[in-house]
């Protein structure tokens, strides 16, 4: 998955909505780990501001 | 830095800041964590408080923090029929959440609680197996604490609730993504009224919300459903103001002075909020209204519960689940019935389909509903309703098994 930083509220919205605990959030953005993350697409639903997009 | 102290809360928000003032009144060792540097900032929140919630924990409104006061609501049908539920006189306020948060948060400091702010958690310290302190960092360096009681009110996202292992990860269906401004040149239709609109098209599974502030400002917001990707909450909200009938038109010449992104928690409360040494409060907690995201008010009272269940179990030197107990029992006691009533509500609300709503909005057009839910009209309602529409006599029987209309 790839985060828009311009787009992206820093609301913490896919880090809560991650089943495998792949999104971290500090207070200033999210970060992803790439290792843990599947591409599975459940945070793009939750992103208020379509800042996410997944990698095919 | 090291502290040893009776009870640490991390989360500096009304919940944990309730919890704080009550403790520290109470006479307990507290020390107040925030991981922010400004309180109350950004704001994530319709700012919308009723007075029933700080009466009930005891805690004044802060007078700076009050930007209007509130009588009740009108819903925009689908189709955009008014619904109003006025009380004759106002029974709520909109806020100034940067200076409610802040100013509870001096109320709890000058109440005796220890404060650190820019203060970030990392872990959660468990020895033989309990909950006994906390780790986290900031300017100064690593921060360590030591407390009889830990509690965790640092909001919908809650790590403490996540380290504790008493929440996992939320469920789509359990939040709705939101977007909100504060606006300046507001056109309302009735300053004491918040205005909600309704509709498929307007705010799939939520609302669009106009909260009045006075002087033409308002702080106005959406939250819809978790969507597939193709429209966002944002998208939805520019089209309100862009293409919506009455929204286009009240904020027409509408500035934004502030732009807010965040998502509410709609699932109800935790299963379960304490262990041993620990106790959760506020959003954490999901103390939160199911339909409205209202949480406040709960946060507020529930917060003075835990403050003084806190109290108790420090005095009797018995800070286990089985003491802490206490805390889930009252405030479950409180407002338990209230939430599963509610979510069950949400649930109706969102199988109903806007032409359904929108004929419901028809009967009740020109009507104060505050005057039906006491029950008076209703056999006239459903006299109206039957021969009309299945589905209409399907959702209000839905209220009536729920209580909301006799």
């Amino acid at each position: 998955m790839l985060i828009d930083r311009v787009k992206c509220g820093v609301c913490f919205g896919c880090a809560a909505v991650c089943p495998f605990d792949a999104l971290r959030a500090t207070d200033k953005e999210i970060i992803v780990n790439s290792e843990k993350c599947t591409n599975c697409g459940i945070c793009r639903k939750i992103c208020p501001v379509g800042a996410i997009t997944i990698e095919v | 830095m090291k502290f040893k102290v009776d009870v640490a809360i991390v989360g500096g928000g009304p919940a944990g800041s309730s919890t704080a003032l009550t403790a520290a009144k109470l006479g307990l060792n507290v020390l107040l964590i925030d991981r922010k540097a400004h309180i109350g900032v950004p704001v994530q929140c319709g700012e919308a408080i009723g007075k029933t919630g700080p009466s009930i924990a005891e805690i004044d409104i802060p007078k700076e923090a009050i930007r209007n006061p509130i009588r009740g609501f009108r819903v925009y049908s689908p189709s955009n029929i008014k619904v109003d539920y006025a009380k004759p006189e106002p029974d709520g306020y909109i806020v100034d959440r940067r200076v409610f948060d802040k100013e509870l948060f001096i109320k709890a400091a000058e109440a005796g609680a220890e404060t650190l702010i820019n203060t970030e958690i990392k872990e959660l310290v468990f020895k033989d197996g309990k909950v006994s302190g906390l780790i986290g960092v900031n300017d100064n360096g690593k921060v360590e604490v030591e407390s009889k009681i830990i509690i965790g009110a640092d909001g919908v996202f809650s790590i403490i609730a996540k380290m504790a292992g008493l929440r996992k990860y939320a469920k789509l269906a359990d939040l709705d993504a939101s977007v909100g401004y504060e606006m300046c040149n507001v056109e309302y239709d009735d300053q004491e009224l918040m205005e909600f609109y309704m509709g498929k098209n307007v705010a799939p599974r939520g609302y669009v919300w106009i909260f009045p502030k006075g002087e033409k400002r308002a702080n106005v917001g959406i939250g819809v459903g978790a969507q597939d990707g193709a429209r966002t909450a944002l998208d939805y909200m520019k089209s309100f103001m862009k293409d919506h009938p009455i929204g286009r038109e009240k904020l027409k010449n509408a500035k934004i002075i502030e732009y807010r992104v965040g998502a509410i928690p709609l699932g109800g409360p935790n299963e379960k909020n304490i262990l041993d040494n620990l106790m959760l409060v506020g959003d954490a907690a999901g103390q939160v209204h199911p339909i409205t995201g209202g949480g406040i008010g709960y946060s507020l009272v529930c917060g003075s519960i835990a403050g003084k269940v806190a109290a108790e179990a420090i005095e009797a030197g018995d800070t286990s689940e089985r003491m802490l107990s206490n805390y889930e029992s009252r405030w479950r006691g409180k407002y338990g019935e209230e939430f599963s009533k509610m979510l069950k509500l949400r649930v109706l609300l969102e199988k109903a389909e806007d032409k359904t709503l929108d004929q419901l909005a028809e009967i009740l057009n020109g009507q104060n509903i505050v005057d039906l839910t006491a029950g008076r009209k209703i056999s006239i309602l459903f006299s109206a309703v039957k021969k009309r529409n299945k589905d209409l006599l399907n959702l209000l029987n839905g209220f009536r098994q729920l209580k909301l209309i006799q």
